[in-house]
């Protein structure tokens, strides 16, 4: 009802308030590594994949933003077993920082989460370098407050990669590796079904 | 209700400046009462009418000359601010005031300064937090600092009237401009925010850049995600202290719902994974601004 009273209102001022829209100053683009190679995400929806996401709050509201995510699967630390790379997207899932990423892996009772790292946006880039046996991670950092985007390079710890990468410092030098969920900003991803 | 004929004739008469309570009714969303408060800025009417007279959101700030580079290799510099706001003739208000002796004021304290320090001390925190100095001089921070204020107060008036009726505190939204943006309509070349608050048009397709750009229609869509924002949250978990409800749902837009809801039940701080870890508790500061 609240939100009803605010829409409707919203009709209202439109027209009133308008004037602040005509104009906005383009931020200057970050340092976009031109030399990765691309992974657009699957396409195949993986129930295993959707019983590991955490808690029931992934539930839209929104029938034309549902909540949605995107995969893609790779070594990480190289043992021949695929970890999952995972971004949530959709209604309210996403902040001004960026999104959520899963990162998991299988086990005997199927996959569980090593790593739930906020604030960030596809694609996500495994790096060539390694720390502890597994793949950097390179994402980039905006919004919230940061007013020019940069990359930053999470580096496993042995247990887990960091879970706010605005902590972590930019990243200089070119980036090589192999960016994955690199569709994710035009495709429309797999429904997440609850 | 407020009227579109009220809200026009308001804006015309430049009042955009209703002195609120230090406590307001909806203290859910309201930073605690503290002694003394009223508002932040009585003593510079003027500026804010130069303010609202023009275009508050895309104002272009005028006045870079005590602006100096290479503050440091940090993304949080003030120089990032700066970089937003291009030369033009400005309404000045104290930057045209002759620069006399060595601190450019005779030896007086900087009426930026002075403004600044007549400020709250949360007030301050809150802007500290929200625009990181990085090496600028202390009245450039604080030029930039109140100018980002001012152009959010200066928008106070259409941002009550948007959530008007709601739960949402009209202070939540001005805040969360500042932290964004410094209450200026940017595009961001490679996260796609746009707007004051930052709309991410590519997690939101429903949303255009236009859309985004538009400080009307975007109010009302952070409106809608606080209130949404709020109802799930408050359904969820109870709060002692009425506080942390806000700073939560302060949390949740830079982090997402989902993700803040996951960390306030297993025991973490809403604030954990927000841009600097300090999202939440920052736009709760900052509403104090607007007392």
């Amino acid at each position: 009802m609240r939100i009803r009273r605010i829409l409707v209102l919203s009709s209202m001022l439109l027209p009133a308030i308008s004037t602040c829209s005509s104009r906005s100053i383009r931020m200057q683009r970050g340092d976009v590594p031109r030399d990765v190679t691309q992974v657009p995400s699957e396409t195949i929806p993986d129930p295993q994949i959707e019983n590991v996401i955490p808690g029931s709050y992934y539930v839209s509201r929104d029938p034309q933003n549902p909540s949605r995510y995107y995969y893609n699967k790779v070594d990480l630390n190289s043992d021949g077993k695929p970890e999952v790379l995972v971004q949530l997207r959709g209604d309210l899932v996403c902040g001004s920082g960026g999104c959520d990423t899963f990162i998991l892996q299988q086990s005997n009772s199927g996959y569980r989460i090593i790593s739930d790292i906020a604030l960030t946006r596809a694609p996500v880039i495994v790096s060539q370098s390694k720390t502890n046996g597994w793949n950097d991670l390179v994402v980039y950092v905006a919004g919230g407050g940061i007013m020019q985007g940069y990359y930053v390079s999470l580096q496993f710890n042995g247990r887990t990669y960091p879970g706010n990468p605005t902590s972590i410092s930019r990243l200089n030098g070119k980036i090589v590796g192999t960016a994955y969920l690199a569709n994710a900003d035009i495709s429309p991803g797999i429904v997440l079904r609850r | 209700m407020v009227t579109t004929a009220a809200l026009t004739e308001n804006s015309r008469q430049g009042i955009n400046f209703p002195i609120r309570p230090c406590t307001g009714p909806k203290a859910w969303l309201s930073p605690k009462p503290r002694p003394g408060c009223g508002h932040a800025y009585d003593e510079t009417p003027v500026g804010l009418v130069v303010y609202v007279r023009n275009d508050p959101v895309n104002y272009i700030d005028p006045d870079g000359r005590h602006w100096t580079s290479g503050l440091g290799s940090s993304s949080d510099r003030m120089e990032d601010w700066f970089d937003f706001l291009v030369p033009s003739p400005p309404p000045l208000v104290y930057g045209d005031m002759p620069f006399l002796g060595d601190d450019g004021f005779g030896g007086n304290e900087s009426p930026w300064l002075k403004r600044w320090n007549g400020l709250s001390e949360e007030c301050r925190i809150g802007l500290e937090d929200a625009m990181p100095a990085g090496g600028a001089s202390a009245e450039t921070a604080a030029m930039l600092r109140l100018k980002a204020l001012d152009r959010a107060n200066a928008s106070s008036f259409a941002l009550q009237t948007v959530v008007d009726g709601s739960d949402v505190d009209w202070r939540m939204m001005a805040a969360i401009g500042i932290r964004e943006t410094g209450f200026v309509n940017i595009e961001q070349s490679n996260g796609f925010g746009r707007g004051v608050f930052q709309i991410d048009i590519q997690q939101n397709p429903s949303v255009t850049g236009q859309n985004a750009g538009d400080l009307s229609w975007a109010a009302i869509w952070v409106a809608n995600y606080l209130q949404q924002s709020y109802d799930q949250i408050n359904g969820i978990i109870s709060f002692e202290d009425p506080s942390n409800l806000s700073i939560a749902v302060a949390a949740s837009y830079n982090r997402g719902l989902p993700g803040t809801i996951t960390d306030i039940t297993r025991g973490i701080s809403p604030d954990v994974k927000t841009t600097r870890h300090n999202y939440g508790t920052n736009v709760f500061n900052l509403m104090s601004c607007f007392n």
